[in-house]
Formats: C-alpha cells, sequence, structure tokens
C-alpha cells in the first residue's frame, strides 16, 4: 500500500513544483537551492522571499547562479552557453531572452542587460579585439550607471578592469579593481589585490607586483573562497616569474596550484596549466608542456580564451615531440573551436 | 495549487484555534490527512505548535515524535534530490529513536522499531548502490553498508521480539464474530510479527548485495537468505507472508543464476487464484520478478515480457505511476528494444519496436522512480537508433552525463559481444561481426560528445561531485581509443584531485600509469621523446607508490618503477623497488627474481665502465651478493608454490641466473646441481623429444637450450670433469647442428661464442680486479685445453674449433700484460685450426665447404693475431676469390689490413688505404671499410634492419679512423687534406645516421675531436643530425648503385649475407633498453626463458627485468601488444681492429683511446639483449550499470 502511495504523491509533488515554479538563487557556498521570490537585490545581496518562512538573504560574492521564473529556456541556456565560453551564441540566447521575457521583473532586466554586456566584453577580451574592447567598456559602463544597487555591479566591475587591462588603459583598470576592493568581502578585497598586482605585471613593475600577490596571498582566511583566491594570487606570481624567465621557480608554485588549489576551479587550473606549458616550453621540455596543455583542452575546455591559447601552443608542441598528427588535430579544433579568437589569427601569421 | 495551499493553511489555523475552544481534538487524524494530501511541512508544523501547547493530551504528545518520524519518512519519498532523501530520513530516524527511547514499553513502540530498521536498511541499500559506481570508496562503502544492515537487523530483531511478545498476550483462540476488534488486533499483530521476519531475511539478502558477484560470500549470502525465506514460507506457508517470503526466495535463486528455478516459485505464486487486496500487490510485485527473468540473457522471451507487461497494464489501469507498474513499464520497454535489436527482421519493424520502448521508456522517465536513469538512458539509445535529435535536450551536466556513461557502458557490452564474436570457434555471420563494430565505433563517438558536453555543463556542487567519475570514465573511453595522452592526463588528473580515501582516485592512478606504458610502447617518437615517456610512467607510478603505498596496486606500481628504472640504467635503484613488493603479493617471488636480475646487471654492467666510472669492488661484491640474495629467495619461493613436474618459466630463468653469478664465483658444482636437479631441473625444461621440433621462442627453443647447456659445459670445465664436458658439447652440437639449413654454420658460431663467453668472463673479473679468480680460470681452462688439444682420438670438427676459439680468448685476455704468453695461446689456437685442415684434407666428411671457409678466416685471425700479415693475406686473397660478395669475408679482410696498417711494421701505412679503399687489383676485389659502408647503406634493408646500420656505423668509424692514422704518416700538406676528408666522414656519418645511439655517438665525437686536434683547430663536438647541415652524404654522390649481391649456401646471389635474422627493433628502443640487459648471460637467459612473444603463463606471470609488467584484473580498452622480447641472434659482427700496441685483446672499455672500435651494444652472443615493454593493462571499466 504504502509502494502504490508513494507513487501517485509523488506526481502530485511533480505538478505542484511545476506550479510553484519560482525564482531560485543557488548559494555557492553549500550548494543550497532557494527557491521563492527574488523580492530585492543590491550591491551587496539578494532577498528570496519563500512561500512560508523568513526570507532568505544571499550575499552576492556567495551566489552561484539565478534562475529567475519569468527567464524562460533561453535565459538557462544563455547562460550555460557563457559558461561554456560560447559567446556569440550566449548574447543571441540573452537578447532572445530580454525579448521574450514575460512581465520581467527590473531585477530581471538589469539581470539581463548586465549578462549581455559582461559576455561581449568577454569575447571581445577573448579575440583581443581593439575596437570590440572600447566598446563592451562602455556597454558595461552604462549599464553600472543605469543599475548601480545590483548584485552583479562588483563582478562587472571586475570584468570592466580586465578589458581595460586588456587594452592597456591601466590608469582606467586600476579604478574599476579599487572599487572592487570596496566590496565588504574579503575575496573580493583579495581579488581586487591580485588584479592591481596584475595591473603592475603589464607595467613592467615586477617587484611591486610580487608584493600585491603576496598580500592578497596573505589576506586569506580558511574559507573555500579565500582559500581559492589565495591560489589565484599565486597563479598571478607564477605569471610574473614567467614573464621574469623564472621558469623553474613558476613550475614551482604551478605544481602546488595544479596539485592543491581547488580541481574544480576550471579558471584557475586551465590558466595553471597553460602557464606551465609556457614555461617548459620556454626549457624545452616539450613533451610535459603538451601535456600540461592538453589538461586545458580535455579538462577545461570551457574556458575558451585559455583553451584556444593552449590549442594554439599544442599545434607547436605536439610538432616539436614528433607527433605532427595531432599537432593538425589541435589547429583543425582551433580553426574550427574559435575561428576569431587571436590565438587562431596568431596561427595564421 | 497555490489556493490548495492557502486552504490547507487556513484549515491549520482553523484546527489550532479549534483546539483552544475544543476539549477534545483529531490531533492524529488531522496529522495523517496533511499527510495524505502531501503536506508534509504543514504537519510537522502542526505536530510542533500542538507540542508546545500545554493542554495536548499527554498520550498525544508521547506518540509526537512517532508521528513527525512518519511525516518525515514520507517527504522523503518524495524528495527529488538524493540529498534532502537522506537529510529527512536522518530526521526521521533520530525521532523514531527519541520515541523508543523515552517509551520502550508503547503499544507503537515495535512498530517504531520496524520503521527505524526499515530506515537504516534503506540507508544500506543507498550505499551498495553507490558501491556499483566507481567512484565510490569501495571498502569503506562495504564496511558501513555491512555496519548498517547488522544495526537494521538487531533493529529488526527487537521489533520481531516485541511483535512476538504482543501477539502472545492474545489467547491462542480469537472468535471472529464475538470479538472482531480483538480478532483483527491479533491480526495485525501477526502480520507485523511476519513483516519484521521477512526483513530479517532481507538483510541477509541485502548484506549479499555488499559483496562482488564474484565473491564467493555473495553467494553464501544468497543461499543463507534462499534458506531464510524458505522457513518463513514454511512456517506461514498459508497467509500472504509466507508467499512474499517464497517469491524473495525466487529473487535469491534467479540473483544466483539459477533462473528456472525461480520461473517455478514465481509460477506457484502467480497461479494463485486470489486476485485482489495485499495478494494482488504480491503478484504484481512476482510479476515483475518473472519478467526480469524472462528478459535475461539466458531466457530472452522478449515477446512473452512485452504480452504480460500488456496484460498487466490493463488490468491494473491505476497502479501503471506505482513503483512496481513503473518497473515492469521498464521491463517492458527493456524487451521491445530487445525485439527491434534482432537483426532478422525489418528496418521497419524495427523501428516499430525501438518506438515502442521508446514512448513506454519517455513515460517512465517523468516519474520519481529507480528506474529513471536508467529510462533516459534507454530513450537516448532509441534515439540513436531511429535517428533524432538529442541535443536539443541535453542542458544539464547530469543529463550529458547520463547519456555519455550508457554510451560508454554500451560500448563496453558491445566490445564484449564484439571480442566473444571473433573468439575462436565462434560462428558469427561477418555483416553482425561489422555491425558490431559500427555499434562500437557509434558508442564510442556518442560517449566522446556527451562527456565533452557534460564538461561544459558542470554548474551545480552536485554536478562537481560527479566530475571525477565522469572524467574517469572518459579516461577509459579515450584509451579504448588509444588517445592515451588524453587518457592518462584525465587520469592522472582524477588521481591527484581526488580523496585518497576514495578508490576512484587509487584507479584513476593505476589507469594513468597504464595509459602512459601503452603510449610509451605505441611511440614512434625519436629516443628523446621516448625518453620523456619512461618519465612519465615513473611519475605515474610514483604517485602510486607515494599515495597508496600499502595497496595492491602498489605493488604493480613497485615492479613498473623497477623496471621503467632499470631501462634507465640504475640497476640498484631498480632492484630497491622491486624489493618493496611484499611477501604477501602474489607477485613477490617475480619481483625477487627481478631484482637479483637487476642487481646481477648492474654487477656485469660494471665490468663494462670505464675505470674512473665503475663502482668499487666493495660494491660490486655488495651487488653481487643482493643478486644472489634475491634471486635465491625468489627461487626458493617459486620452488615451493609450483607443482613439482611444472616448469615455470621465471623459476627457470632464475636458476640460471643464479648458476651463471656462482660458476662465476667458482661454485661450478653447486651451479650444476641448480641447472640439473629436481625438482624443477632446468635441464628438463629445455629437453624435447625431437630435436628439429624446437620452437622459435620459449624455453625449449634450440637458443635457450644452447645457453642452458654452454653453462653446464662451462661448469664442467670449471670442474674439471672432462667426459661431462665433452660429452657435453656433443649435447650442443646437436641441438645447434638442428637449426636447418644454417646447422652447421650454428655449430661454428656456438664455438666462436663459447670462446668470447670466456673471454667476457676474464676480463670482467679483471677489470673487476678479481686477480685470485682470474687466475684460477686461466689456469683451469689451460689445464683443460692441454687435455683436450693432446687426444688424438675422438676429435670433431666441433672440439677443435672450441680448442681453437678458446686459446684465442686466453690470448686476448693476457695479451695486455703478456704478449708473450698470449702469442703461445694464438699459436695453439692456430694448430687446432690447422688440425682440421689437415683432417678435412684426408676425410672429405670430416668437415663442409662452408665450415672450412670459416676455419681458413680463423687462420687468417691467427695471422693477424700473431702479426704474421703476409701469409695471412695471401689465405685472405684465396678466401676472397671464393667468397666475394661475402659481407662477412669483406670485413675480415678490412680487418686485417686495418691491424696490418697499425703493425708498426714497415710500409705498414699503405695498408690502411687498402683497409678503407680496398683493392680491385686482386681477384675477387676487396671492398674495404668504404665500400661495405657504401654497400650497405644502399642496400633496401638500411633503413629498417638494426644490424645493417649498425654493421654501416662501425665500417664509417673504420675507415676515418684508419684515415686519420695514415694522415698523421703523411707530409704536413697530405696530412691536412686526409684530415678534412677525414672531418666530411664523420660530419656524413652522423647526418646518415640521425638516431645514433649516445655510445656511438660519443665513439665517433671521440675521433672527431682528435681529427680537430690534429687539423689544429680547437677541439668542437661533432655536429648531431639535427645541427648537420651538410647534404648529401659522400655515398650519394655516385648514381644509385645496386644492392650488394652475396652468395648464399645455394649459391645464388641476393641481398648481403647476413648469417641470422637481426633484431627487429629501432634503435632508440636498444638505447633505452640495453643497457640493463647487456652481454650478461643472466639478461640472455632471462630474456629467452620467457619466449619471444608468448604472453606469459598467468600463474606465473609477472614483471622481471626483461619482462612486461602484468596488471591484475584489467582489460583493456585497445587489444594490447604482445610482449615483445627481441633476442638478437648470433651474428658475425664487424669486430674493429685492433690498434698498434694495444693487441686485439684489451676491453674496449678499459682502452678507449687505442681500440677504435667496439660495438658497445653489439649483440655478442645469442640472444644478448632484450627489451622489456611496459604492458599496462588499465583496470577494467566498471561494467555495472
Amino acid at each position: 500500500m504504502k509502494r502504490q502511495t508513494w507513487a501517485i504523491a509523488s506526481v502530485a509533488l511533480l505538478a505542484s513544483s511545476q506550479l510553484f515554479a519560482a525564482d531560485t538563487v543557488t548559494r555557492k557556498s553549500d550548494g543550497k537551492k532557494l527557491s521563492g521570490v527574488i523580492s530585492a537585490v543590491s550591491k551587496e545581496e539578494v532577498t528570496v522571499k519563500k512561500a512560508v518562512g523568513e526570507p532568505d538573504k544571499i550575499a552576492a560574492n556567495d551566489i552561484q547562479g539565478v534562475e529567475w521564473d519569468s527567464g524562460g529556456a533561453e535565459l538557462r541556456l544563455a547562460y550555460t552557453d557563457e559558461a561554456g565560453g560560447k559567446y556569440e551564441t550566449a548574447i543571441t540566447r540573452y537578447t532572445k531572452a530580454k525579448e521574450s521575457a514575460k512581465n520581467p521583473s527590473e531585477f530581471l532586466k538589469a539581470e539581463l542587460e548586465y549578462a549581455l554586456a559582461r559576455t561581449a566584453a568577454k569575447q571581445a577580451i577573448s579575440e583581443g579585439d581593439m575596437t570590440k574592447l572600447t566598446k563592451t567598456a562602455q556597454a558595461l559602463q552604462a549599464v553600472q550607471k543605469l543599475s548601480p544597487d545590483h548584485f552583479r555591479y562588483y563582478d562587472s566591475m571586475n570584468v570592466l578592469g580586465q578589458v581595460q587591462l586588456a587594452a592597456g588603459d591601466f590608469a582606467a583598470a586600476r579604478t574599476s579593481y579599487e572599487v572592487v576592493g570596496k566590496a565588504p568581502w574579503n575575496d573580493y578585497k583579495m581579488l581586487s589585490r591580485i588584479s592591481l598586482g596584475k595591473i603592475l605585471v603589464a607595467e613592467n613593475k615586477l617587484d611591486e607586483a610580487a608584493k600585491e600577490f603576496e598580500a592578497a596571498a596573505a589576506a586569506a582566511t580558511n574559507s573555500p573562497t579565500d582559500q581559492a583566491r589565495k591560489y589565484e594570487a599565486m597563479l598571478a606570481g607564477a605569471r610574473a616569474l614567467v614573464n621574469q624567465s623564472k621558469f623553474e621557480e613558476s613550475l614551482k608554485i604551478l605544481e602546488l596550484v595544479t596539485d592543491k588549489g581547488p580541481a574544480d576551479e576550471s579558471a584557475l587550473q586551465a590558466e595553471a596549466y597553460v602557464l606551465m606549458g609556457n614555461a617548459l616550453q620556454a626549457l624545452g621540455r616539450m613533451k610535459e608542456a603538451s601535456l600540461a596543455y592538453l589538461h586545458v583542452d580535455i579538462l577545461f575546455a570551457k574556458e575558451a580564451s585559455l583553451h584556444a591559447e593552449a590549442l594554439y601552443n599544442l599545434t607547436k608542441t605536439w610538432k616539436q615531440v614528433q607527433l605532427p598528427d595531432r599537432s593538425a588535430e589541435a589547429e583543425q579544433k582551433l580553426v574550427q573551436t574559435y575561428p576569431n579568437s587571436s590565438w587562431r589569427k596568431k596561427l595564421a601569421k | 495549487m497555490r489556493s490548495r495551499l492557502l486552504a490547507a493553511v487556513a484549515m491549520a489555523v482553523l484546527f489550532a484555534g479549534a483546539g483552544m475552544a475544543q476539549a477534545v481534538e483529531p490531533y492524529l487524524e488531522f496529522v495523517r490527512g496533511l499527510r495524505e494530501q502531501q503536506y508534509f511541512d504543514y504537519a510537522i508544523l502542526y505536530l510542533d505548535q500542538i507540542a508546545s501547547k500545554e493542554n495536548t493530551p499527554p498520550e498525544i504528545k508521547q506518540v509526537i515524535p512517532y508521528e513527525k518520524a512518519m511525516a518525515l519518512q514520507d517527504s522523503a519519498k518524495v524528495a527529488r534530490s538524493p540529498e534532502k532523501q537522506l537529510e529527512q530520513l536522518d530526521q526521521a530516524l533520530a525521532f523514531l529513536e527519541q520515541f523508543v527511547k523515552e517509551n520502550p514499553n508503547h503499544p507503537i513502540a515495535a512498530d517504531a522499531n520496524s520503521d527505524r530498521a526499515g530506515i537504516i536498511l534503506e540507508k544500506a541499500k543507498a550505499e551498495i548502490q553507490q558501491l556499483r559506481s566507481p567512484s565510490g570508496p569501495k571498502k569503506q562503502l562495504q564496511a558501513s553498508s555491512r555496519e548498517l544492515i547488522a544495526k537494521a537487523r538487531q533493529v529488526y530483531q527487537t521489533a520481531f521480539d516485541q511483535h512476538e511478545a504482543n501477539f502472545k498476550k492474545f489467547p491462542a483462540f480469537i472468535d471472529q464474530q464475538k470479538d472482531p476488534d480483538q480478532f483483527a488486533a491479533r491480526s495485525k499483530t501477526e502480520q507485523s510479527l511476519m513483516t519484521a521476519s521477512l526483513n530479517l531475511a532481507i538483510c541477509t539478502f541485502e548484506e549479499a548485495h555488499s559483496y562482488e558477484p564474484t565473491a564467493a560470500e555473495y553467494k553464501q549470502l544468497l543461499t543463507k537468505a534462499a534458506d531464510e525465506f524458505e522457513k518463513m514460507h514454511q512456517k506461514y506457508r498459508t497467509q500472504v507472508g509466507g508467499l512474499n517470503a517464497r517469491a524473495w526466495q525466487g529473487k535469491c535463486f534467479e540473483e544466483m543464476n539459477e533462473i528456472n528455478k525461480a520461473l517455478g516459485i514465481y509460477k506457484e505464486i502467480l497461479d494463485h487464484p486470489a486476485e485482489t487486496g495485499v495478494l494482488s500487490q504480491l503478484k504484481t510485485q512476482t510479476l515483475y520478478f518473472k519478467l526480469i527473468c524472462l528478459n535475461s540473457k539466458e531466457k530472452r522471451d522478449y515477446r512473452v515480457v512485452a504480452d504480460l507487461a500488456e496484460e498487466w497494464m490493463k488490468k491494473h489501469p491505476n497502479e501503471q505511476l506505482t513503483r512496481m507498474g513503473l518497473s515492469i513499464q521498464y521491463e517492458q520497454a527493456l524487451a521491445y528494444e530487445q525485439m527491434g535489436n534482432n537483426p532478422e527482421i525489418l528496418q521497419m519493424d524495427k523501428e516499430a519496436f525501438w518506438k515502442k520502448a521508446r514512448t513506454v521508456a519517455m513515460n517512465i522517465q517523468k516519474f520519481n522512480s529507480e528506474h529513471k536513469d536508467a529510462a533516459l538512458a534507454l530513450t537516448q539509445r532509441i534515439q540513436v537508433k531511429i535517428g533524432g535529435n538529442k541535443e536539443e535536450k541535453v542542458n544539464d551536466f547530469e543529463t550529458a552525463f547520463s547519456f555519455a556513461r550508457q554510451a560508454f557502458l554500451d560500448a563496453v557490452e558491445t566490445k564484449k559481444e564484439l571480442e566473444d564474436s571473433t573468439k575462436k570457434g565462434a560462428v558469427v555471420p561477418p555483416e553482425i561481426i561489422s555491425k558490431l563494430n559500427a555499434n562500437l565505433a557509434n558508442s564510442y563517438s556518442d560517449a566522446v560528445k556527451y562527456f565533452e558536453l557534460a564538461f561544459t555543463l558542470v554548474k551545480t556542487a552536485e554536478d562537481k561531485k560527479n566530475l571525477p567519475q565522469a572524467r574517469y570514465l572518459y579516461a577509459h573511453v579515450n584509451l579504448s581509443l588509444k588517445k592515451y595522452y588524453e587518457a592518462a592526463v584525465l587520469a592522472d588528473f582524477v588521481a591527484r584531485t581526488t580523496e585518497k580515501d576514495n578508490t576512484l582516485a587509487l584507479d584513476a592512478a593505476y589507469l594513468a600509469m597504464a595509459a602512459f606504458g601503452q603510449a610509451f610502447n605505441e611511440s614512434k617518437a625519436s629516443n628523446d621523446q621516448k625518453g620523456e615517456d619512461l618519465k612519465m610512467i615513473i611519475r605515474a607510478s610514483n604517485l602510486i607508490a607515494e599515495r597508496w603505498p600499502s595497496s595492491d596496486k602498489a605493488n604493480d606500481a613497485y615492479m613498473m618503477l623497477g623496471q621503467m628504472i632499470a631501462v634507465q640504467k640504475k640497476p640498484a635503484e631498480s632492484a630497491m623497488w622491486y624489493g618493496k613488493v611484499p611477501e604477501s603479493d602474489p607477485k613477490f617471488a617475480q619481483a625477487q627474481l627481478a631484482a637479483g636480475q637487476a642487481y646481477w646487471s648492474a654487477y656485469i654492467g660494471a665490468g663494462r665502465m670505464i675505470a674512473a666510472e665503475r663502482p668499487n669492488p666493495e660494491q660490486l661484491a655488495a651487488w653481487q651478493k643482493s643478486a644472489q640474495d634475491h634471486l635465491r629467495v625468489g627461487i626458493k619461493k617459486l620452488t615451493d608454490t609450483a607443482p613439482k613436474e611444472a616448469s615455470p618459466p621465471d623459476l627457470i630463468g632464475g636458476k640460471m641466473t643464479l648458476a651463471q653469478i656462482i660458476i662465476n664465483q667458482g661454485q661450478d658444482a653447486e651451479a650444476l646441481k641448480l641447472l640439473e636437479g629436481d625438482p624443477h631441473s632446468v635441464v628438463k625444461a629445455v629437453t624435447v623429444a625431437d630435436e628439429p621440433s624446437r620452437p622459435e621462442a620459449g624455453m625449449t627453443s634450440r637458443r635457450f637450450a644452447m645457453e642452458t647447456y654452454k653453462l653446464i659445459f662451462r661448469a664442467y670445465i670449471g670442474t674439471q670433469n672432462l667426459d661431462k664436458a665433452r660429452e657435453t658439447m656433443k649435447t650442443l652440437e646437436k641441438i645447434a647442428g638442428h637449426g636447418g639449413a644454417e646447422g652447421g654454420a650454428e655449430i661454428t658460431e656456438l664455438y666462436i661464442s663459447l670462446g668470447r663467453l670466456l673471454k667476457d668472463e676474464l676480463e670482467r673479473l679483471k677489470s673487476n680486479g678479481e686477480t685470485e679468480r682470474f687466475e684460477k680460470l686461466m689456469t683451469s681452462f689451460e689445464t683443460f685445453l692441454n687435455d683436450m688439444a693432446s687426444r688424438k682420438d675422438g676429435q670433431t670438427f666441433g672440439s677443435l674449433s672450441w680448442i681453437g676459439e678458446t686459446y684465442f680468448a686466453l690470448g686476448e685476455s693476457v695479451v695486455a700484460t703478456d704478449a708473450a704468453k698470449a702469442n703461445g695461446f694464438y699459436e695453439k689456437g692456430g694448430n687446432a685450426f690447422n688440425e682440421i685442415m689437415t683432417r678435412a684434407t684426408n676425410d672429405q666428411n670430416f668437415v663442409g665447404a662452408k665450415q672450412l671457409s670459416e676455419v681458413k678466416l680463423r687462420l687468417v685471425k691467427v695471422g693477424r693475431l700473431r702479426k704474421d700479415f703476409p701469409p695471412a693475406e695471401t689465405l685472405m686473397k684465396e678466401i676472397v676469390k671464393e667468397n666475394a660478395n661475402n659481407l662477412k669475408v669483406q670485413i675480415s679482410a678490412a680487418e686485417m689490413y686495418q691491424d696490418w696498417g697499425l703493425s708498426g711494421q714497415a710500409d705498414a701505412p699503405k695498408k690502411l688505404i687498402v683497409a678503407i679503399q680496398g683493392d680491385t687489383k686482386v681477384n675477387g676485389n676487396i671492398w674495404g671499410w668504404s665500400q661495405i659502408a657504401k654497400k650497405l647503406h644502399k642496400s633496401p634493408n638500411f633503413a629498417t634492419d638494426e644490424y645493417y646500420k649498425q654493421t654501416f656505423l662501425d665500417a664509417q668509424y673504420n675507415s676515418a679512423f684508419c684515415r686519420l692514422r695514415f694522415a698523421r704518416e703523411q707530409s704536413a700538406k697530405d696530412k691536412q687534406k686526409h684530415l678534412e676528408g677525414c672531418r666530411t666522414e664523420l660530419v656524413t656519418t652522423s647526418a646518415i645516421v640521425k638516431d645514433m645511439p649516445e655510445e656511438q655517438y660519443q665513439r665517433f665525437n671521440g675521433l672527431y675531436r682528435d681529427v680537430l686536434t690534429d687539423l689544429g683547430q680547437t677541439a668542437s663536438d661533432l655536429p648531431r643530425a639535427v645541427d648537420v647541415a651538410v647534404a648529401p652524404p659522400v655515398m650519394e654522390k655516385k648514381p644509385v648503385e645496386e644492392a650488394p649481391k652475396t652468395e648464399t649456401k645455394e649459391g645464388t646471389e641476393v641481398k648481403p649475407d647476413k648469417p641470422a635474422e637481426p633484431p627487429k627493433i629501432d634503435m632508440m628502443t636498444w638505447i633505452i633498453f640495453g643497457a640493463c640487459l647487456v652481454a650478461g648471460l643472466g639478461a640472455i637467459v632471462w630474456v629467452l626463458v620467457k619466449g619471444k612473444s608468448k604472453p606469459k603463463q598467468k600463474s606465473f606471470g609477472g614483471t622481471t627485468a626483461a619482462g612486461p609488467v602484468s596488471f591484475s584484473g584489467i582489460e583493456a580498452g585497445a587489444p594490447l601488444p604482445a610482449p615483445t622480447f627481441v633476442a638478437p641472434t648470433a651474428k658475425p659482427n664487424p669486430r674493429p681492429a685492433a690498434a698498434p700496441g694495444a693487441g686485439a685483446t684489451a676491453g674496449a672499455a678499459t682502452k678507449p683511446a687505442t681500440r677504435p672500435a667496439t660495438k658497445p651494444a653489439a649483440p655478442a652472443a645469442p640472444g644478448a639483449a632484450a627489451v622489456p615493454k611496459p604492458k599496462p593493462k588499465p583496470p577494467s571499466p566498471p561494467a555495472s550499470k
């Protein structure tokens, strides 16, 4: 009797869950999904009002993802595409979602604007296109001005800094990253320091940069987010070492990052492996370099820009280790997957 | 729905308010009403509310924890996430425990205990479910699931006791008419008692699942469970409970593959006439069990399954969405799919069945049940079969991973089918095989697509949790597709980044090691790159050794490390790793033997080092001792465990090596005991009934048998047992004489090799500082030889050849220190060969024509060694005239002129030019080093045949060396010209042989630096192939010539004579593997005993220094290469000519400056080298779904 009740009950619940469909915010710290209606947003948090009980407040730095009730399937797919580095499709989907959203709240409207500007910015960075970089920086600034009190604000400021850094506008990037540092969370303050360090690297102030990275790493508490940032700081330090041709030293740090750093932080891991490949390549250890790049190709291909860079390098290193077929495969993949990337263009040169 | 919710809330408020107004409130009825309506949250909210009210009756308050547990338990059943389910069940369990603790004698305490036990058992089942996943920490899960089952059993027992006690409180007879309530209460208690009893047996049934189906415990526990169910059935056979037990008994039989027995039981139940109530439910469950049986591979009654399921659905329209209903539909969907898979029906019919299967599966996947995932996968399989667009529906990791996993499992299954179909004796039509191949390719292609998609869809914490498993499975896919680097990278990442306690991490590490091994095996890259692959294997093996030092797989890793590090020429370190394999491991004996082998290789190798690099005598003695110790342990272990009549190859090989070591120490008698004694006699192992039938490889091969008897022969000489030695010599000749068309040559080679063996042994003793042993051995041999030589009767071609060769060996061993003594030996050697010539003149049958040429060549050698060149030249010309195209003859001629040129005799330098350029004026045309090299280079075999390359290198080296020495004798102007020519020659050689082994390169480089110095330039290194811009090489200047022709035995002209098939192995492999195996007979026998390409015998298989690693419990994704043992056969290597003053006998390593050309890795004796290839096999891909 129990089995029958159980099965019928499950049908009823499925039906009811559709009717109750609401906004869902997934919390990064514990992976918990909090459903209800997003009733308020600010730079610092999102409030989810539930059917029963006190509303949930989720800090903006603890948001893993948001599913908007009125966002529809296109929006969900757009998020996936963006995360998978398919920026072009993501932009198309975000645009469609914007057009088809049914009675979107102000928060969702702003979310869509942020998403569009952010994705375009990421695309511009991966392509290294100066015109696009300028344009997307302006778009980001426009949406920040329009919706400054939104939970995507600090993230967008970080992306803006990246765009400005890629465009070589160090002063503007510095301003943007300093704003990131004003966020009330330690991991964002660490992020700000790391990013400021990266500007110093670009300015070739390597000693100062190293200090920034060290300071950022030292500020880490035991929280998982801080720990992830600590490895980011180490990674940035390793990059500076690679820039100074201190390959052996950089490898020691990179091995630590890849072995002990959070394995599911794909951006962190992908960058570490690309850098490792670069260092090994410079040392003439081509087979090891190939395998380092291969990590990005098969484990972290969703990191579009780094993936393209890894593929580009694989075209070179596989040849060096007398595997020309593999080199050709990597080339084909680069051409097909990232036809507009700067790495693809570099290949053609 | 919102309005329903509001209504419920309003109701709750109303009830709460009413509670204040009314004295009696139907508290529990309301709670149960909320539960039935699935308002579990509100039910709990309400229970909390009444718990805090003062006026709630105490008997109600008493059961609140129990009621909360019931609400949570019901809620868990419909929870969508497993975490939520688990959380709610844990809470329910806590409330139940609270309830039974506070109210142990409450009337429903027994029910509470039953529920408690039920939850605990469910948790155990969840863990057992995880056991089927490759990512689960298996041992841990097995242990904890058994612990939970034990706990559940204990609680069920308590419940059973309580129910039994309650039941006993009722009178034996209750009149249902008079006291219906008491009758019903007793029935209910009895039912609870039966349920508890049934559940106790189910605990046993579930415990069986905590073991692998192949484990003995699995069957034992199922048998036990079947007995328990049977007892219950006997006790309650007239009641539904008894029948239920019977059905479960059938399930036990089904799981033990006793399908017919199970079906018989199911029939009994299904034939029961009653169709209502509980019995109807039981029949439904039984039908489900029956359908599983009918869908099994043993029955394949798919049509019956489909019909029975259809019939049931018609009869039970309201039960289709129950757990059993969905289960029955799932079996129906599987049956439809299989019906569509029938290759004998039309495509349209196939599609019709598949569509039916899809419809049913899509219906199942809409609802929560244990079949949801499987139904989803089934839908996708069908989509692939009938064509459809599934990508659009895959937007999340879970789905993509589910498809990927399914495709992978399909591939595993298809591969197995394919293997079964292609097994010897299987009669499967080719079109089926080709279809299976196509299916396999499709499944892999799908797997790749969905794994890659899944990786881009990782979002939630749950996704991340499953990511290592996905990566691990994807590594398996890559391995199957021979993408070894991808497989290794994936597996290595999982191994490094997953918790060490998770079995998946260790499995992944093992897979990474195997994948790198495969990459190494199949790599066609250059030396350097293969060296890189080697490093990867070592790194992957190290990871296992460091992270899981006490695991079974670590032992495999130790074996692999031992093998690979031996390849890196670190035998002592290699032995250290072998030594780590514990005695408890089945590979212990093999590891000990390999360790002994590694130490012996180190000892042997030291003898070839230059003095400055050679370890001190204490170290050498320690290595020799360690070699013995390990070999003795390994031999003892194998002797104790192997059947007395068996001849385990590892044991035989170990005995051979140990015999060599102790012969080296003068313990000849013990060596003979080891070789000839029982059990596991080496002599018996190599004996065949029919000599000509010896196989090409293995212990009974001709080569191995000869090596065995050479050792025995050597040991008899050591014991001064002349008769036995001669007897052994005859046996040796008999074995060698059956070497087919080359039999005669084999005998000649046999004696040459015996002489060389002695020379090697003497040189090793000398260079290792074992003077006493050296002197003793010299004396022993001299006495023996003198005795042999003095005998006039009974001499054969073989015995005289041996005497001659052995005198040469003795002479070469002392020439550096006592030229007069050496000369005496050479003379005695020459006498032996002259005796052959004399006897051949008198007796035409004494020796064959080809052997006679060999004897003449040996006489030329006597002239060379004694520096008596003119008569040697005369004889040489005679030989050349008869054998103009014989490479070996031409090499001997060049060597003779080279030795003459360097002899310091009058006009000697001119002979250097003859050595280089040959002499076309004399009859038969002497080629000289230059022509020899040119003809070899032009040969079509040059690119592929290592022998050609090595001989070419020697010829080139000798040519340049002669030129340098000639230049030094010339005027300044001519000297310059010749030195320039010499330099060009060396650079050209470096350009031609792109993968010149390092040791060869060093030899050429030394000469090159000397030339530059003589030219008055700063010495610099010889440009390597990649740096050499000069092209084309000198030999390319002339029009293409035909490959040199030489005479075969039959007199036809073919390519250059090559006495035996050279090793088919690239130069890189020589370099890598050569070092640990060169020269030592121990190494030779080690190789030979393992056979050339035969797989190892399972019971004694393992790794040795020269053997492949074997991994246990394995199924490789792709066909794995057979172990590669390449044992070069005996061949006349171009021997370098002696430098003046140094004599031809100084060891190459000890006198590098005066000895112009040696071949460090020359296959100087039969079977002089072997190549261990790692034979990594990955852990079997997880097969369970």
